[in-house]
Formats: structure tokens, sequence, C-alpha cells
């Protein structure tokens, strides 16, 4: 069980130009749990991967596993065991010697590396398969075998590199189920790195998001959906719906009426009001209720979604399945705004809040 | 299987005269064969007298030798070209193809004069060293594009499992990058076989292949010695084709000159 600190963990690339990949994180892992660095491509993920594995030198700032810094320990000693989103099994190598090959390195007896390769095997649910090719394999058996190759040397950390992105839809959820059973099963502090804000919610314990290098916000899964930091870590997480305002203690003004919101600690001032699809109300009067037009509708048999227009402001709503016969395109409904599931953030820098 | 025996048809076909004249007494026009056979040429290369034995050792001695030193310059910067980019790369892969365009004889009397000064001229090592300007070019090449197919992550990989810099090296880029080096090093030691030019100037006379023994004879008007010298300097280089033409067929093949 490993705790692992980043601390102002910078990494600048000099190539034809300088990037900045990675700028001043923070971020404490805790240990034995699963957290994910998530974000778009580029934005420095996999570079933080690979600075916590060695395999990149950080420009500035300290990795420390257990509170002792690790930067002067070469990837190979630092027992950070990672798996690649292709799982890069050595093709020449038979899959029991891809499994045994950390032990290999480590001058660990035949015997014992015989014994613990099929013991690995076993964990992976791949009994017997020693002999076997890598090339024989199916995406998802070839990643159980890299699973496998890496935990096979007890690391002190597990890093994973999209560790679901490589498979088929109905492959991703037994991975998951899988991934989750045996981090469980032995308390591995891990580390992922995704693109999909899915494949982080699911598997994840904790997530940290960023964007452009830089962290913007550390938090439970949920927390992202319910209390995001920011108009661009709601949109990443699929809201849709805001609505700029000013906000003054428990009222918000905005271009379409007042707001009445609960108490919330951001400062009085313009903000920015957030209601996911799924928590606006159709057809329902009352407090923070204002008039929309039905736009449009799609019926995707669990629930169906509307596109509803304020003063030429767009909202979507996920509404229950049978909706759909009660609403009408082209009809003007109250639509709600639940005090309790309106959540303020503060307005963006650029100020170019999209109306639709 | 079907791959060799084209490439021994291919090749040993067109030296059938060749062997023939080799093995013949008397051949007078308009005659398709020779009148009479004999094992007289033969014989005469493989004695002391011909000096061919000792041509044929050394010879193998400077291959080998200038094939490991371009190996050991050609894998790195092959490696390099295939999967970096950096400014200025052009320039170097003009440079280093440069041999193989340039006719080496241009700057070989400079490098002779360096050479003297450093006391390398009119000898074994001096002509090893002056045979890796036609060699490296190949080399680097057939580098340069396994490279341009390689992963490196798969070294990454490999460190994060706990093998050194070394070991990440003979367990993971050496098996990866082994056919290339066959394929390089194969034509690194053929061409330095062949040899003639460079050996003879930074050779001076003192260091003698079959190349140069060869010429010698094609003066001579033996046309059965020179018959039998061709043999006996061709059948290295077929026989390292027919060895590792598993090499060069197939996927393993990644010869595509500079990968990008």
């Amino acid at each position: 069980m490993t705790r692992v600190y980043l601390h102002g963990l910078s990494k600048v690339f000099h190539g034809q130009e300088e990037v900045h990949a990675v700028k001043n994180l923070d971020l404490e892992i805790a240990s034995g749990k699963i957290t994910a660095l998530l974000g778009p491509s580029g934005c420095g993920k996999t570079t933080t991967l690979k600075m916590i594995a060695g395999l990149l030198r950080p420009t500035e700032g300290d990795v420390s596993f257990d509170g002792q810094s690790v930067l002067g320990i070469p990837a190979e000693k630092r027992g950070a065991a990672m798996v690649f989103q292709n799982y890069l099994l050595f093709p020449y190598m038979s899959v029991g010697e891809n499994v045994g090959f950390g032990l290999r390195m480590r001058h660990v007896d035949k015997k014992t590396i015989e014994e613990k390769v099929s013991e690995m095997l076993e964990l992976v649910r791949l009994p017997g398969y020693e002999n076997r090719r890598p090339k024989q394999l199916s995406g998802g058996q070839q990643q159980r075998v890299a699973l496998a190759r890496a935990l096979i040397i007890e690391p002190k950390v597990l890093l994973l590199d999209e560790p679901l992105s490589n498979l088929d839809a109905h492959l991703r959820d037994e991975m998951r189920e899988f991934i989750l059973g045996i981090q469980r099963q032995l308390g591995i502090t891990t580390i992922f790195v995704t693109h999909d804000q899915q494949e982080a919610v699911v598997l994840a314990d904790v997530i940290a998001l960023m964007f452009d290098g830089e962290l913007h916000q550390f938090d439970l899964p949920n927390a992202f959906y319910e209390r995001p930091s920011s108009v661009r870590v709601a949109r990443f997480f699929g809201g849709v719906n805001f609505l700029e305002g000013v906000k003054q203690g428990e009222q918000v003004e905005t271009p379409l009426g007042i707001l009445h919101v609960n108490h919330q600690e951001i400062a009085d001032g313009p903000v920015v009001v957030t209601v996911r699809p799924e928590h606006l109300r159709l057809g329902e009067q009352g407090e923070n209720a204002i008039q929309a037009r039905v736009r449009s509708h799609v019926y995707v048999g669990t629930h169906t979604r509307f596109r509803a227009e304020a003063d030429e402001r767009q909202f979507e709503v996920v509404a229950e399945a049978a909706s759909v016969e009660r609403f009408r395109d082209g009809e003007t409904l109250p639509l709600k705004f639940p005090r309790e599931k309106i959540w303020l953030v503060p307005p963006e820098e650029s100020a170019s809040l999209p109306t639709g | 299987m079907a791959v060799m025996v084209a490439i021994a048809i291919a090749i040993i076909v067109p030296m059938l005269p060749l062997i023939t004249w080799s093995f013949s007494f008397r051949w007078y026009f308009p005659d398709l064969i020779p009148t009479s056979l004999s094992m007289r040429a033969w014989k005469y290369v493989f004695s002391r007298a011909s000096k061919a034995p000792q041509a044929a050792i050394q010879g193998v001695q400077i291959s080998l030798v200038a094939t490991l030193l371009s190996l050991v310059t050609g894998v790195p910067a092959g490696r390099a070209l295939g999967l970096h980019k950096f400014r200025g790369k052009k320039l170097v892969q003009f440079l280093i193809l440069a041999p193989t365009i340039i006719p080496p004889l241009s700057v070989v009397m400079g490098i002779h004069v360096a050479f003297i000064r450093y006391g390398l001229a009119a000898k074994m090592l001096g002509v090893m060293l002056v045979h890796l300007i036609p060699t490296t070019p190949y080399v680097v090449m057939v580098m340069s594009s396994v490279f341009a197919n390689y992963d490196p992550e798969y070294e990454e990989q490999a460190r994060t499992l706990g093998a050194g810099l070394l070991r990440t090296f003979i367990h993971v880029t050496l098996p990866a990058i082994f056919p290339g080096i066959i394929v390089g090093g194969m034509f690194a030691f053929i061409i330095s076989w062949g040899q003639y030019v460079l050996t003879l100037l930074i050779g001076g006379g003192r260091v003698i292949t079959l190349p140069v023994l060869l010429f010698c004879f094609a003066g001579s008007g033996d046309n059965a010695v020179t018959a039998a010298l061709c043999v006996l300097f061709v059948a290295p280089a077929i026989l390292i084709l027919i060895f590792s033409s598993k090499y060069l067929t197939g996927e393993s093949a990644a010869l595509g000159g500079f990968g990008a």
C-alpha cells in the first residue's frame, strides 16, 4: 500500500518549440485506491503517468512514494509497473515468458518463476496459457496477460494507460469488473489515465481532471456531475445547460428571471448557473419555473431527450420515457430549475457562453 | 525453400562458364566445352604459392571487423534517423548516404595522407577503417527503416518491469531489430569483401585481399586460375545470401530505405 504524492510537478518538452505538457501539478493519491487522471488528449496525463513510472524526468517538482522522493530511483527499481494501452506483449516470447519477464530481470530462480507465473495466470483467469503466443490471444486476453506481467513483480503502484479504450463495448464491462476485482483483492494503489469520462467514472474511486497540463478538479466521481468547478469541467462531463447571471445571496438574477438557489460557497457577483439535463423538470410549475417552448425531442427508450428554448437560449432536458406522449414539439410549457439541483460556477474568462 | 532455390538458380547459372573455366586445361574456340579438364588451377589456388588462402583469411578478418564496426556505428545512427525528428536531419541523411553516390576515390587520397600520419596506412586496421566509408551507409539505411517500424514503448515497458538499460537492450531491443542487423551486417560484409580500390590504396599493396589478388591474375592471362579465384571470391557472398534469404523475405524484411 503506497501513497503517491506529486508536488509542483512540471514537464517542459524542448523540441522545435517549447511545450509545457504538465504545469505545477499537486496531487495526493490515496493508497490502495484507484485514481483516474482524466482529460482530453494532449492534456499531459500520460506525461504525468510516465513521470510517476520514472520513464520521464520532471522539469520541476517531485514525485514521492510514502513520503520518500523517488526521483533518484530509475524506472526499473521504482516498483511502478505500467500496462500500456496496446499491451506491448513481447511478440517473440510465449505468454509464460512474458508474465515471468519481471521476475527473470530480478534473477528469481526458474522454479519459483514457473510457480508464480501459473499463479498469476490463474489470477487473470488464463490458467494453462503459458505456452501460447501473444498473437494467438484476443485483445482482452492480451490485456489480462499484460496485467499479470505487471502484477507479478508486486509493484508498489500499478499504472494503467487507457485500460478500457482498446476493447470492444461488450468486453469493457467485463474488463472493468475484472480490474476492480483484482485491485480490491490485492489492494494495490492504482493510477490510470483516460480521455473517456465514462471510463473514469466507472473505474475510479477518485478522479483528477486535467486540461492543458493543469489540474482543474480532483474529486469523487459524482462531484464532477453535481459540483463541477467550472463551465469547462461541467461541459466535459456532458453538462449542456448554462445560464449566466449575477448572484446575490440566495438569488441569481438571470436574463430569464430570478432563480432561487441554496446557499453556495461562491462569492456574490457574476456566475454561471448549471443544471444537468436529467434534473430540469419540464411541465412543472412552482419555484424557479420559466416559460420554455419545446423545440424537438428524441425518444431513446429508457428516457426522452427534449430540446427546449427560452428567450433564444436552448436547454436540454432528459425526462422519463413516457413523457414523449405528454409534450408536443412547439408547445410552450413551464421549465423548472429545482433549487437544490442548481450549481453555480464562476463565469468563463472569455465570457462567450453558447446560447444554443 | 522455393526462394532459396530461386536465389541459387539465379546466381549459380550465370557462373557456370566461370566454373567450367576453372576446371579446364585446354579450351579453344569454337569448342563448346573444354577439350580436356584438370584440377591444376584449383590446386594452385589452394597452395601457399598463390597467396590466395592468406588473402581469403585476411579478407574475412577485415570484412568481419568492418561489419562489426559499421553495425556499432550504424545501429545507433539508424535509430536516431528512424525514430526521431531533429533539426538538420535531411543533411545528416545526405551526408551518410553520400559515399554511395560520390566515388570513394575522391576522398581516399586525403584519408591516405591522414592515415600515414597516424600510422594506419598499409595496415589491416587502416583497411578495416576505410571500409567503413562504403559499408556504413547501407547499415544506416537498413537500420533506420527497421527503427521506423519499431515501437520504443516496448523498452519503456521493460524498464517499468525491472529491466535496466543494458538488459532492456539485450532482451527487448535486440530481438526486435535482429533481422535488420542480419540484413545490414550482410550488406556490410559483402561490400567490404568486394572492395578493391580502397584496399589497394590504403593497404598499399601490403594488405592483400582476394579482389587485389584477382586483379593481379586477371592481368596475367591465366584464365583458369583467374576463374578459380573468381569462384572463391564469390562463394562467401553466395553462401551468406542463401543462409540469410529468410531474413530478406516476408514481413521481417524492412528494406525501404530511410523510413520517415
